[in-house]
């Protein structure tokens, strides 16, 4: 061997063995993989409705933000049944290891937020040129805790009313429009609550399944403060919402009112996401098959907007993650970006919480693709519409507990005249707060 | 080797060792899918000291079919004090695969599969296999049956058979079309029990045939293409109720409801109701019930050291209108 050479031997096996040493101690200097988002998502619908295609949504959209930002790679665990999603996130949480950037299903956000687990995005929104303006401004304000934006929106779902057209040409009664009130609402209910055969019990039905908090939302009342110290229950707005709702359950008082599904009820309260499944083939043959239905907007309350309760899918970033970069690009990406709106237009039951999407001719095109039968889509106009009008429920720890306390006192004990029913929801209001401040 | 040979090794087997665990370490694109995998493994085991773990995943779970597979086992694990975490790869092998090597990385105690690929499914096997991990292949059976250690499923040829019979009798003659699923072994077998019992006499022809992955959305797409390509038939032979579903989307918006024969595989509750409805005319009824409780039965009794049957095939049974009722359309058989 050249002397030279025999020299060299030594120092090349160990510079070999120092490059060894390094690439196996991960240290970021001198790592040549790219740097890593890990995301964490679940497979099916966050609205519980059968979704084929949810693959090709989150795949396609990672799909494109790996074309757009290749200097990153983006890992997520594949497979997690949206059923099992939250209770995963939170094993990851404990254990330390929770996604870089996640979605946050609309019943985990408050929990998440007020334990730290979420980055303030406050300072990068500041820093990028995200426009706030992007976004329906009652979705985006679902992902603030405390004046903190915790998460931005990715998809919404609003509140509609499934009428049974079949039972309404029965019953001779028009259409109701989409501006109806209440009282439209009641008219139509108790002329449907009816014993059609005469064997002396009710076989049609007004409603099913609308309760207080329907009333209340399609009458502007969100029933606490953003806090969570003040139940608003004393407010004119919410006693006209118990004694309204009160006023139809006594329609079918005593009677167990059946499903939507059998086609003997009128009204029902839906989400869009059931509407997107449903009126759309292939489920459309599924459900509510042997009647015709439609879906109209929440009738509303003498203060209110005709529409109720918002529901948000989010996605945040973890407060620990160590590559806050990346998981703000991979966040930015989708949420604000245009091809991703469309895609969960496409492959999802919901609709995106990006405004100025919804009433383009390609959106209109995606959602008169496979509607059922010769039927014409929801106008996009006022699905526009809808959202821009629902509203986003007071985000605080005992928000849900309150709310049951609430309805079960009110479904159980709630008066049938409107003077004791301002004393009961005074009483109901102390309680409550009581509970809240506990 | 020479002498030459081995200096030059000697000298660049530090370099060449380096590059390869660089090579290693660069081209793996989920660097921390293992380390989740093994704190959850540390978790797991910490959490359930001395129980047993099992993973399952299914092709898809959009299929109500496989959920309820997922319940009678998750029953019988459950009740023992052991865990089950199922996965829905959506119809992806490959995400299936990541699926059973996290599980493998896990180390769990027991594998239920039901393959979206019954060929391409093997890499995880061969893995499963290599660190002695019993699968227990449920519903659609793998390629490879030497890979796995118990197969549970319908008598996926009796299935074909029987709609078969119930096409002969109630038509002398007709156009078909076959939505079927070319990847998955029981559809297979469900559509070569149909055809071969129609037998060749020129009567009853196969017109069309389209693979939907057994999905829905496909085979919606698939009728559609078939009605516009091949025109009218009279019976559709679906190769499971998912896909029967999706075809009678496409016969509902083409205006051919109710006039075309159309055949499922699985007795859901959905199925049922569409047949009670009239819009569907028959399906051969499996238990997915009875296949998970089986499933996981099997499984104890492997990791109890006891022998048990490679195959285990449940007989599968017609449902139509005449006894839909029968059965109820609220819930499985």
């Amino acid at each position: 061997m050249n002397p030279r050479l025999k020299k060299a031997v030594p120092l090349l096996t160990v510079l070999g063995l120092g490059i060894f040493i390094i690439l196996m101690a991960d240290i970021p200097l001198l790592r040549l993989e790219k740097p890593l988002i890990r995301v964490g998502l679940f497979t099916g619908s966050a609205w519980r409705v059968p979704n084929p295609t949810a693959n090709r949504l989150y795949d396609g959209i990672i799909a494109d933000f790996r074309v757009q930002e290749p200097q990153y790679q983006v890992y997520y665990r594949s497979g997690v049944r949206v059923q099992d999603y939250s209770e995963r996130l939170a094993q990851d949480i404990l254990k330390g290891e929770e996604p870089d950037v996640f979605f946050i299903l609309p019943e985990d956000f408050t929990t998440l937020a007020s334990t730290g687990v979420l980055m303030d995005l406050g300072p990068l929104l500041k820093q990028s040129a995200v426009d706030p303006g992007l976004f329906y401004s009652n979705a985006l304000a679902a992902g603030r805790f405390r004046d903190t934006q915790y998460a931005l929106p990715f998809e919404v779902v609003p509140s509609l009313m499934f009428v049974n057209l079949s039972l309404l040409n029965k019953l001779e009664m028009p259409m109701p429009a989409q501006s109806w009130r209440w009282e439209d609402f009641f008219r139509c209910a108790q002329r449907a609550t009816q014993d059609r055969d005469g064997k002396g019990v009710l076989d049609t039905f007004g409603v099913n399944g609308y309760t207080w908090l329907d009333a209340a939302y399609s009458n502007g009342e969100l029933l606490f403060n953003p806090s969570g110290t003040v139940a608003d229950f004393d407010k004119d707005g919410v006693v006209d919402a118990v004694d309204f709702y009160l006023r139809l359950a006594a329609l079918t008082k005593d009677t167990v009112v059946p499903d939507f599904e059998t086609g003997r009820v009128l009204f029902s309260p839906f989400s869009y996401s059931s509407y997107r499944a449903y009126k759309y083939y292939p489920y459309s043959v599924q459900r509510f098959g042997d009647f015709k239905w439609r879906a109209l907007t929440m009738p509303r309350g003498p203060k209110g907007k005709n529409a109720g309760e918002l529901k948000v899918l989010l996605v945040g970033i973890s407060r620990r993650t160590t590559n806050r970069s990346g998981a703000w690009d991979f966040l930015k990406h989708i949420t604000t970006d245009a091809e991703a709106a469309y895609r969960i237009l496409e492959f999802s039951q919901g609709l995106p919480a990006q405004r100025d999407i919804l009433t383009t001719d390609r959106a209109r095109s995606i959602l008169t693709h496979h509607i059922s039968g010769s039927e014409e889509p929801l106008d996009a106009d006022l699905l526009d519409r809808i959202v821009t009008d629902s509203v986003v429920l007071p985000r605080f720890k005992k928000h849900m507990a309150a709310l049951d306390q609430a309805s079960r006192a009110i479904t159980a004990e709630g008066p049938q005249s409107t003077s004791s029913l301002r004393n009961f929801l005074n009483k109901l209001k102390r309680s409550i707060e009581v509970f809240l401040k506990g | 080797m020479s002498q030459t040979g081995k200096r030059i090794l000697f000298v660049l087997f530090p370099w060449a060792f380096s590059l390869a665990i660089t090579a290693v370490f660069t081209s793996c694109t989920e660097p921390t899918a293992k380390s989740a995998s093994e704190a959850v493994s540390i978790e797991g085991k910490i959490a359930n000291k001395g129980r047993h773990v099992f993973g399952a995943t299914y092709m898809t779970m959009v299929n109500p079919f496989f959920t309820v597979v997922d319940d009678g086992i998750r029953e019988i694990v459950e009740a023992q004090g052991d865990k089950l975490i199922s996965y829905d790869p959506g119809n992806d092998q490959l995400k299936q695969i990541d699926q059973i090597q996290e599980f493998i990385d896990m180390k769990v105690d027991a594998i239920f599969l039901n393959p979206v690929d019954w060929h391409f499914v093997k890499p995880a096997l061969e893995a499963a296999k290599k660190a002695k991990i019993p699968v227990i292949n449920v519903d659609a059976p793998v390629y490879d049956l030497d890979l796995i250690n118990c197969l549970v499923a319908t008598d996926n040829v009796k299935a074909g058979i029987i709609l078969a019979e119930d096409l002969k009798r109630n038509r002398d003659h007709a156009r078909i079309a076959i939505i079927d699923h070319i990847s998955a072994k029981s559809a297979i077998d469900r559509a070569e029990g149909f055809v071969r019992t129609l037998g060749s006499s020129g009567d009853y022809n196969v017109v069309a045939r389209y693979s939907s992955d057994g999905n829905i959305e496909q085979a919606l797409v698939g009728m559609e293409t078939i009605l516009r390509t091949v025109g009218q038939v009279d019976v559709v032979f679906a190769t499971n109720d998912p896909s029967a579903m999706g075809a009678i989307a496409a016969l509902e918006a083409a205006s051919h409801a109710g006039t075309v024969l159309v055949y499922g595989i699985d007795g859901a509750p959905y199925a049922k109701k569409m047949i009670a409805e009239g819009k569907m005319h028959a399906t051969a009824a499996q238990s997915p019930v009875m296949i998970g409780r089986t499933a996981a039965e099997m499984a104890y009794r492997i990791l109890r050291g006891e022998k048990v049957e490679k195959v285990v095939l449940i007989p599968p049974f017609l449902i139509n209108v005449s006894n839909v009722q029968r059965y109820g359309i609220n819930g499985w058989q």
